[in-house]
């Protein structure tokens, strides 16, 4: 003490943090004089920055005083955690997650050792008690990193070899040794041995011997597993288990009708597999919600448990319904600031309805939960002393029908007075200013104060200020019914990004990635826009997993590394699939007798193969095939995601080749190629530019019916084709829409200019509109019109460039693709040139809440040419389909995650007559070459028609 | 100079003296870091001579007894980081000036001299006792609330002890009920921090310089 300080030096010369940054931490300078809490202090500030692992102060003299010296050692942080030679289970991430070592963290040495001694845990639970894991670790002094190494060396993995059971159990050994599964065998075929040990083999092990044990109601038996008994010996395991039986547990309900299923949902015993006093009330309350969900607003239930052996408790559910009312309504009075729509928007109770609700929805907790719903939604708009009570009234000539009637006393509307913003600066209070809600004159709730709370520190949390903090205080305001609001916000330090650091890139072009995190050395570390160059890099499609993590996240220094450490996917990815299409589909190559269409089964077989991350660009090249009784296909497709590093801009490049014998098409092979760009220019808003060249063929060898019956493709024909498609999709869920629209303009040109064989223009143009109205009622209306314009070339469109419509998802009066012309002998579509449908639907409720209805109307063709078009209700003749078709309908929908099962049937009352053939394959073969085809009418050639009824299952809405 | 500086600037004193002769010495270097917080050789060697003062016992620096040491500090830094982190309301330096009072009543006129012994200030006795002190409040406030004991426990309590003391003429159950249960809250009470600790310092994972404990 006394000592002044002369210098002070750090050793080694070159640190983690540059010497002014040094100098500014210490608290102490030369000239001052040596103490030792001046020492301490600089210790702990420098350690702080969570650049140091280490730091000792040494004292040497000098003339005039001591030299100061702080002696350190620079920390790491863990930027890489690699484990190799795994045998799964458990695979890489579970070792991964069992280290602990998470990234970004400072490194240190013993956590490495700890972390092995986790690994080992994980590894011996899955019967892998030999492996040895050796690591190593590199230190990379520019950044800091250290990056972690893992080699395992995995062994043999152990086998069951028996089982130890302790305990009382009823079954026999033998029959729970076959439940776990542990020895070798062909489900209901035992094999000599057992199995090897893995930690999911156990556990399912485990939890079939209890289900086992279980059974007959014996709700708490248990097993445990004490000990795995390894022999080092033999490399197997005899796990050592602890079963007890426990008492059968019966539980009955009597005085109201309830499935034995029900009762295992509605009494938790069954559930937590114990009996104790507050499951059986739950399961009482359970009950009693249920009846009064049924209508039996009065019931009432109570549990009795008896035993009525030493090995059997009994608990019966005493029920008693009372008579079954039905809510007939529900009114709301003393609301003035909200309307009984919003309100009622927002509550669970529900009157009775036909069919959804026969006795409404209702119960005592129910109510209370909606009353306490409403009470919020005014608190948080400012009335702070707003009283919601209900009272249920009888219907006096009818006493089981009861209204509910809510009253409401708003009071006065408290508004914030002032609001005062202390803390940040003067940008960014006028920032915060801008999007806080409790504003000069805005409703004061502590809901509103709240959501300010977060939007300030998410601002601030987004802006490099990870500790950031908030106070709030209220006084009253000046005028009756204000509230003078202060917020007080404490920034803390700014954090900024030192560097970015990207690991795990193996064949990824790294440019490819740093594209996409827009991340600069020197901005303020912002927590969202790193979330936010994650997901571009999810977005790629070319990474399993990508993991963010800030250097030392506790640590105090100003600036910090940035870490995205990407592990690429899988390059090739295989896909097969076997199944059969079953459907009405409209004359197919099994189906000849059948022009109208009729049920077709085609077996198929599918196989694809993508390799991704194509040259480390981030692209996909996938070639996906089909092969059916109807079809084959290949489709071989390159995709370019975010192409030229531009987020909504996608290019793709195919190539197709398809072989149908859908009779449209008939036997016709296309060969296609084309380009694609797509550019998604907001959220709702995406276009896309193509050229498309096809050629279509007849294929001569599979042409194994007269040429007559399909004349136009008699030709081969080459299309090129320049198009683009713009949708604005504003519909709230593109599966199952309630509210929104959705409109979509497609415009094609075929020119020679082009390669094309023939020249043509091709116009679609669709508009869809979603309006909710009473609560859950849907109304939703969809039309579409297309039209083709020849412009030269051929003297007909092409029948593959025609509209073919008609079916589930445009007219349902018709099978699929069955709408507009026909070959007037053969009696098969042939397609048109112009097409126009509109379909208005109402979507309702109808029972429960995944189970809805539909009432239809759906009008429209295709017609032979736009000038033909027509809202003609007649047909004139057998020649004549350019007429309005009117079908109406009803269907259902069931909701499902991937949208809404949909069965609907329609009758088409003027659906379309004509003439044609209606015999069979053997018939048709039969006929010469060169014949004409139903020339005159016969037996195998009649009049003929449409069903009027018509029938589709499908998944989705219609539009 | 008083004693505090006196006593506080003895040891800094011994080592500059020793760099004089020419040799850089170390002035003080972490022992134990707990996350971003750091416990110095200095703190440890302090809180052994401030714990041997309050024990009445020699005073003796070796790696044993800055090991243990070290563990009560850095229980205290997850304590203190707890209750920080839970707002509550912790006691101030003067509780620990009160309490001094009661600490120097049994040295008598041997106070300073034993402080002298020990190369402890007074500052440094009161600051071990407040953080005691705060050590205490934290642990009542956040496990004495949760601890309940039951009749049948304090009685079955009550007949151990008397069934150990065979011979002992002992009060009745009924008059030895708030002693038993405050005892057994006690227990407990301590029974949930000591598993609060292990936990603590399984999360925050300690690093032991083991060089300063050599």
């Amino acid at each position: 003490m006394g000592q002044t300080i002369t210098r002070i030096d750090f050793s080694p010369a070159d640190q983690p943090l540059p010497r002014e940054e040094l100098d500014r931490l210490l608290p102490m300078h030369p000239g001052d004089t040596v103490t030792a809490g001046g020492v301490r202090e600089a210790i702990e500030k420098l350690y702080l920055t969570g650049r140091f692992a280490d730091v000792a102060v040494e004292a040497e003299p000098a003339a005039g005083g001591v030299i100061l010296i702080f002696n350190t050692e620079p920390t790491y942080f863990i930027s890489r955690v690699s484990i190799r030679g795994e045998n799964e289970p458990p695979n890489r991430n579970q070792l991964t997650t069992a280290s602990q070592l998470d990234l970004g963290m400072p490194f240190r040495e013993d956590a490495v050792e700890a972390a092995m001694a986790r690994m080992q845990e994980r590894l011996k639970a899955n019967g892998l008690f030999q492996t040895t894991i050796r690591y190593h670790v590199d230190l990379v002094d520019s950044t800091e990193e250290a990056s972690i190494y893992f080699d395992l060396d995995a062994g043999t993995r152990a086998k069951f070899d028996d089982i130890q059971m302790m305990g009382e159990f009823v079954q026999s050994k033998d029959s729970l040794v076959k439940k776990t599964g542990w020895r070798r065998g062909l489900r209901y075929v035992p094999l000599p041995g057992w199995k090897q040990v893995t930690d999911n083999r156990i556990q399912s092990g485990l939890e079939n011997l209890r289900r086992a044990l279980q059974k007959d109601d014996r709700l708490q038996a248990r097993v445990t597993l004490d000990d795995l008994g390894y022999d080092a010996a033999t490399n197997r395991i005899t796990p050592q288990l602890t079963i007890s039986s426990g008492p059968v547990i019966e539980v009955r309900a009597t005085g109201g009708k309830v499935s034995q299923g029900r009762l295992r949902q509605l009494i938790p015993v069954f559930q937590e597999r114990t009996v104790d006093r507050g499951l059986l009330l739950e399961g009482e309350a359970n009950l009693i919600d249920y009846f009064r969900s049924q209508g039996y607003f009065d019931t009432t239930v109570k549990h009795v448990q008896t035993q009525p052996a030493p090995d059997r408790t009994l608990i019966e559910y005493q029920i008693e319904r009372g008579e079954q009312h039905k809510l007939r309504g529900i009114s709301i009075a003393g609301n003035t600031y909200f309307d009984n729509a919003t309100l009622r928007e927002r509550m669970y109770i529900q009157p009775a309805t036909l069919l959804r609700f026969r006795s409404g929805r209702y119960s005592p907790r129910l109510l209370e939960q909606d009353l306490e719903t409403i009470r919020a939604l005014y608190r948080s708009n400012g009335f702070r002393k707003v009283e919601v009570t209900s009272k249920v009234v009888e219907n006096p000539l009818r006493h089981t029908d009861i209204t509910v009637n809510i009253q409401i006393v708003e009071g006065p509307q408290w508004i914030v007075g002032s609001l005062e913003l202390a803390g940040g600066s003067r940008e960014d209070l006028r920032y915060l200013r801008s999007i806080l809600r409790s504003t000069e004159g805005q409703p004061f709730s502590e809901a509103n104060i709240a959501a300010d709370r977060d939007t300030i520190l998410a601002y601030f949390y987004n802006n490099g200020y990870p500790d950031a903090g908030f106070n709030w205080t209220q006084s009253d305001g000046a005028d009756e019914g204000t509230v003078d609001v202060a917020y007080s916000l404490q920034t803390g330090a700014q954090q900024y990004i030192r560097g970015v650091l990207v690991r795990g890139l193996e064949t990824t072009d790294p440019a490819l990635v740093l594209d996409r995190i827009r991340l600069r050395d020197g901005d303020a570390l912002s927590q969202s826009q790193i979330g936010e160059s994650q997901q571009r890099l999810y977005d790629l499609g070319i990474f399993a997993r990508v993991q963010t993590a800030v250097q030392n996240p506790e640590g105090e220094e100003e600036s910090k590394y940035v870490l995205f450490y990407a592990d690429e996917a899988r390059k090739y990815s295989f896909n097969f699939g076997i199944g059969a299409q079953l459907a009405r589909i409209g004359g197919g190559g099994n189906t000849l007798n059948s022009p109208a269409g009729s049920t077709t089964f085609a077996p198929r077989v599918s196989l694809g193969l993508s390799r991704i991350n194509f040259m480390g660009l981030g692209h996909t090249i996938s070639l996906q095939t089909l092969a059916s009784t109807q079809q084959r296909r290949a489709l071989l497709n390159y995709l370019a995601p975010q192409f030229k590093g531009h987020e909504g801009l996608a290019l793709s490049v195919s190539a197709l080749f398809n072989d149908s014998r859908d009779v449209r098409t008939f036997a016709a092979r296309r060969w296609e190629g084309s380009v694609q760009l797509s550019r998604r220019f907001s959220k709702a808003n995406t276009g896309q530019f193509r050229f498309t060249f096809r050629r279509v063929t007849l294929d001569e060898s599979t042409l194994n019916i007269s040429r007559e019956l399909v004349p136009l493709l008699s030709q081969p024909v080459r299309v090129g084709l320049v198009g683009g498609t713009f949708f604005r999709d504003r519909r709230d869920d593109p599966v199952d829409s309630k509210r929104g629209t959705y409109n979509s303009v497609d415009l094609a040109l075929a020119s020679k200019a082009f390669g094309s064989q023939t020249s043509f223009s091709r116009m679609v143009l669709r508009n869809s509109t979603y309006h909710p109205f009473r609560r859950e009622l849907v109304l939703a209306r969809s039309v579409q019109f297309g039209y083709i314009q020849r412009l030269g070339g051929l003297a007909q469109i092409p029948l593959a460039e025609r509209f073919f419509a008609g079916g589930a998802s445009s007219q349902r009066a018709f099978p699929d693709n069955q709408a507009g012309p026909r070959d007037l002998r053969s009696g098969f579509p042939v397609g048109g040139t112009a097409l126009f449908f509109h379909s208005t639907e109402l979507r309702f409720p109808l029972i429960g809440d995944n189970l809805g209805g539909v009432l239809f109307h759906d009008m429209g063709n295709v017609y032979s040419d736009i000038s033909n078009l027509s809202f003609r209700v007649r047909q004139r003749n057998l020649q004549d389909f350019d007429y309005m078709v009117h079908g109406a309908g009803m269907g259902v929908r069931y909701r499902t995650p991937v949208g809404p099962i949909r069965i609907d049937l329609s009758y088409g009352a003027n659906s379309p007559r004509f003439f044609g053939f209606n015999g069979t394959l053997t018939e048709l073969l039969a006929i010469p070459p060169g014949t004409p085809l139903c020339q005159e009418a016969s037996a195998q050639c009649t009049n003929q028609r449409i069903s009027r009824f018509q029938f589709h299952f499908s998944l989705g809405q219609t539009f | 100079m008083n004693l505090r500086a006196f006593i506080l600037t003895m040891p800094l004193t011994a080592v500059l003296f020793t760099v004089s002769t020419g040799r850089a010495e170390t002035v003080d270097r972490i022992a134990v870091s707990v996350g971003t917080q750091v416990i110095t050789e200095n703190s440890v060697v302090m809180d052994v001579r401030v714990s041997a003062f309050l024990e009445r016992v020699p005073v003796i620096i070796d790696a044993t007894t800055k090991r243990k040491a070290a563990d009560r500090l850095v229980d205290q830094v997850l304590i203190l980081r707890e209750a920080g982190e839970s707002h509550l309301v912790l006691p101030t330096t003067d509780h620990a000036v009160a309490i001094l009072e009661q600490v120097k009543a049994p040295y008598g006129a041997a106070y300073q001299a034993e402080m002298t012994r020990c190369g402890v200030s007074e500052g440094d006795v009161i600051a071990q006792l407040l953080a005691g002190l705060k050590e205490s409040t934290f642990t009542d406030l956040r496990f004495r609330p949760a601890v309940q004991v039951t009749e049948s426990e304090m009685r079955e309590y009550y007949d151990g002890l008397k069934a150990r003391q065979p011979g002992v003429d002992a009060p009745d159950f009924e008059s030895s009920r708030t002693q038993i249960e405050a005892l057994l809250t006690g227990q407990r009470v301590l029974e949930a921090l000591d598993e609060w600790l292990k936990t603590a310092r399984t999360a925050a994972r300690p690093n032991y310089r083991e060089r300063v404990f050599q």
